[in-house]
């Protein structure tokens, strides 16, 4: 006797999810955390330059994802709002951060004035690091633009308007993190 | 066609345009020319590029752990903002203004759902509501199906609140948590004290009365005006 195939449970689409996720369904919002963790994950970490930092924030995005997402109208796709939203987070807590310490460490436009590799320690000259390494001892607003552009492929307009700069102002901060990484590299 | 020369300086901040793919035709040809004549430049051209090709390349990272435990948790328990904001002073509403709110409520909400216990000796208690309830139909609290029909139209005005809960003024909803706790509180003794005396209509009432208190706060509050 043949037995009878159970019925298969179809998978839910990424739009299923998201759409009840939106009502409030935890166990699809699960899924969606973890399709997206490691991209989010991925953004957190080398804009700040700290793993540790970098799950907190990246908890930080999925709760707030979480508040935000019955305001999701699909007008893009869910992968690029929540990424905008990392990008957010990441950059509201620069902020948050810059008030709390009462010193001026945002912004792309004076981060001449900031040390170098201000969350990590600066390569020890004449070891030689990998790009990765090397990104992380960028000052922070150079390291922003540069995974921002270089790394995620944001346009300069898409980056000026995050920081509420200039195109032209993000482009020069952009060849800075470039020239810093170069030296990096070659120590 | 000649172009004229440029500095290194120039050519080196013509590098990343280039890059970028947003070189002029001009700009290209002058920057081929210096670079044909000079060595140094065409290191630093050939580094950049291979940068450019790297970073676009790196690998997607992983969290150390399993992070969704943390996020659930903070789902599970929503941290409300009490931060400075600027609102009309109609999301304002203070917890003596709640609290008066609730009171009131339950004084118009008292006669909606009451009951009378109708007891004989040797028979099962039966509680039956004997007046209209004009927003819920509920028998009972004391029995399951009245229970059940609270809870079932608690937990329908929650989801609205939730649904709601990025529009509402975070100190309002702040004050809304806090006298929630505070009425669920109160039901939780009244059941306890109705299931050690469970013949008193008096802890029967109290019951219904806060069950009625809380419902008609949570109407109040998916009704609130959106902050603006």
């Amino acid at each position: 006797m043949q037995a009878t195939p159970l019925p298969v449970m179809p998978t839910p689409s990424l739009a299923d999810d998201v759409a009840l996720a939106a009502r409030g369904d935890r166990r699809s919002f699960e899924r969606l955390y973890r399709a997206h963790v490691d991209k989010v994950f991925t953004l957190c970490a080398r804009m700040v330059g700290d793993r540790m930092r970098a799950e907190e924030l990246t908890q930080d995005v999925f709760v707030r994802a979480w508040e935000k997402l019955a305001q999701f109208r699909g007008d893009s796709a869910f992968g690029t709002w929540l990424h905008r939203l990392a990008v957010n987070v990441v950059l509201n807590e620069r902020q948050v951060e810059k008030r709390r310490r009462e010193r001026h460490d945002d912004g792309i436009e004076d981060m001449d004035a900031l040390p170098h590799g201000e969350l990590r320690p600066l390569p020890v000259p004449g070891l030689s690091i990998d790009l990765e390494a090397a990104i992380a001892s960028l000052p922070p607003g150079a390291k922003k633009v540069f995974v921002l552009h270089d790394v995620e492929g944001y346009t300069h307009e898409e980056i000026a308007g995050m920081f509420g700069v200039t195109a032209g102002g993000c482009k020069a901060q952009l060849h800075r993190a470039r020239m810093l990484l170069r030296e990096a590299l070659n120590r | 066609m000649t172009h004229p020369m440029i500095t290194c300086d120039d050519a080196l901040l013509l590098v990343s345009d280039r890059l970028d793919g947003t070189l002029s035709d001009t700009q290209r040809a002058q920057l081929d020319a210096h670079l044909a004549a000079c060595v140094a430049c065409c290191k630093v051209v050939r580094d950049l590029e291979q940068i450019h090709a790297d970073a676009a390349s790196l690998p997607t990272l992983t969290p150390s752990h399993d992070l969704w435990a943390g996020i659930e948790a903070r789902i599970d328990a929503p941290v409300v903002s009490l931060k400075t904001h600027r609102h009309p002073p109609i999301a304002h509403w203070s917890s003596r203004q709640f609290a008066a709110a609730a009171a009131v409520l339950m004084a118009v909400t008292a006669g909606g759902t009451w009951f009378v216990a109708i007891r004989s000796a040797g028979s099962p208690t039966e509680l039956v509501a004997t007046s209209p309830a004009p927003r819920t139909e509920l028998v009972s609290v004391a029995s399951e199906k009245g229970m059940a029909a609270y809870e079932g139209e608690i937990g329908a005005l929650r989801n609205i609140i939730e649904t709601r809960r990025g529009d509402l003024d975070s100190a309002t909803v702040a004050v809304l948590e806090k006298n929630l706790k505070l009425i669920d509180q109160a039901i939780t003794e009244s059941k306890a004290a109705l299931a050690a005396d469970p013949a008193s209509t008096f802890l029967a009432d109290q019951v219904s009365r806060a069950y009625d208190t809380k419902l008609e706060l949570l109407r109040s509050a998916a009704m609130l005006p959106s902050r603006t």
